[in-house]
């Protein structure tokens, strides 16, 4: 079966997201957009079997990105799907409550493309290169 | 008003709740220059006069918690075409509008997030509710009837960046 590789993108701004695709293109994986937790769902039920990783904001409107993590690493489809965290929530307190609630990894913004690419391709893991 | 610190002045009587003026002033630097790549100066303030003047977008955000408060960033339109094309790599003439704003509106969220990391270090905790944008030509922003309790200018190059804070 052929498998895709696609990178979930959930972000209110469609700024961040833009960003995100060009990291996302230089290592040769589709990035699929969501502005919201529910949205992102919608995205997940249809493709869960190709995305690789979810980059997930925290502060958006709708379902916030703490309650979609929750939510998803307490489905068993979907629990296995890697997710860093990309947002501007920098206390320790909320570092804590993401990696509790399942969080594999965490990017302050701001980043540099660099640091973005870099913890992407940490994210994903050599498996998926190969 | 000190160069160094300025006071909360919603409640004269909560002594100790301060934000010191280069915490500010750093996160703006840091944020736009990893960003974008520009670097950002900052410089003196205008008379209040002159300040919403050139004004086209601004991007607001609100925090609450141990100090209520408004941030605004506020560009004109060509430096909004500057810094967005810089975060992202499109081209100025391939940018919408809303992009635009989204640009700006993001770059206050990262901002507002920079001083509030900075403040846990004292104790004092925020949470921040979604930002958005305020777009006109000459358009300017007041709590009631108070301007900003803080204003500060940034050049890049020879445009302007204005970023204040308001005191709930």
């Amino acid at each position: 079966m052929d498998t895709k590789k696609m990178i979930l993108s959930v972000d209110d701004s469609a700024i961040v997201r833009k960003i995100i695709r060009s990291s996302v293109e230089v290592l040769r994986f589709e990035l699929l957009e969501a502005s919201d937790g529910m949205e992102a769902l919608t995205v997940l039920e249809k493709k869960c079997n190709d995305i690789k990783l979810i980059l997930l904001d925290w502060n958006m409107p709708g379902m916030n990105g703490i309650d979609f993590l929750k939510a998803i690493k307490s489905h068993s489809f979907y629990k296995h799907i890697p997710v860093m965290m990309i947002t501007t929530e920098s206390e320790k307190e909320s570092i804590i409550k993401a990696v509790q609630a399942g969080v594999n990894n965490y990017l302050l913004k701001p980043f540099k493309t660099e640091e973005l690419t870099k913890k992407i391709m940490e994210s994903l893991g050599k498996g998926v290169f190969m | 008003m000190s160069d160094t610190y300025y006071s909360i002045k919603k409640d004269e009587d909560k002594k100790g709740n301060e934000i010191p003026s280069f915490f500010v002033s750093n996160a703006v630097k840091n944020v736009i220059f990893t960003m974008t790549g520009l670097e950002v100066i900052e410089t003196k303030v205008p008379d209040a006069a002159d300040v919403d003047f050139i004004s086209h977008i601004s991007g607001v955000v609100l925090i609450t918690g141990s100090i209520n408060a408004m941030f605004s960033l506020t560009v004109a339109k060509p430096m909004a075409y500057l810094l967005v094309s810089s975060m992202t790599g499109i081209l100025p003439q391939n940018l919408r509008e809303e992009e635009l704003y989204d640009g700006i509106t993001e770059l206050v969220n990262m901002i507002s997030g920079e001083t509030r990391a900075q403040m846990s270090g004292r104790g004092l905790h925020f949470s921040t509710l979604p930002p958005f944008a305020i777009i006109g030509d000459k358009h300017f922003v007041l709590h009631k009837n108070k301007v900003a309790n803080l204003v500060k200018k940034f050049l890049v190059g020879d445009k302007d960046i204005y970023f204040k804070v308001y005191f709930l």
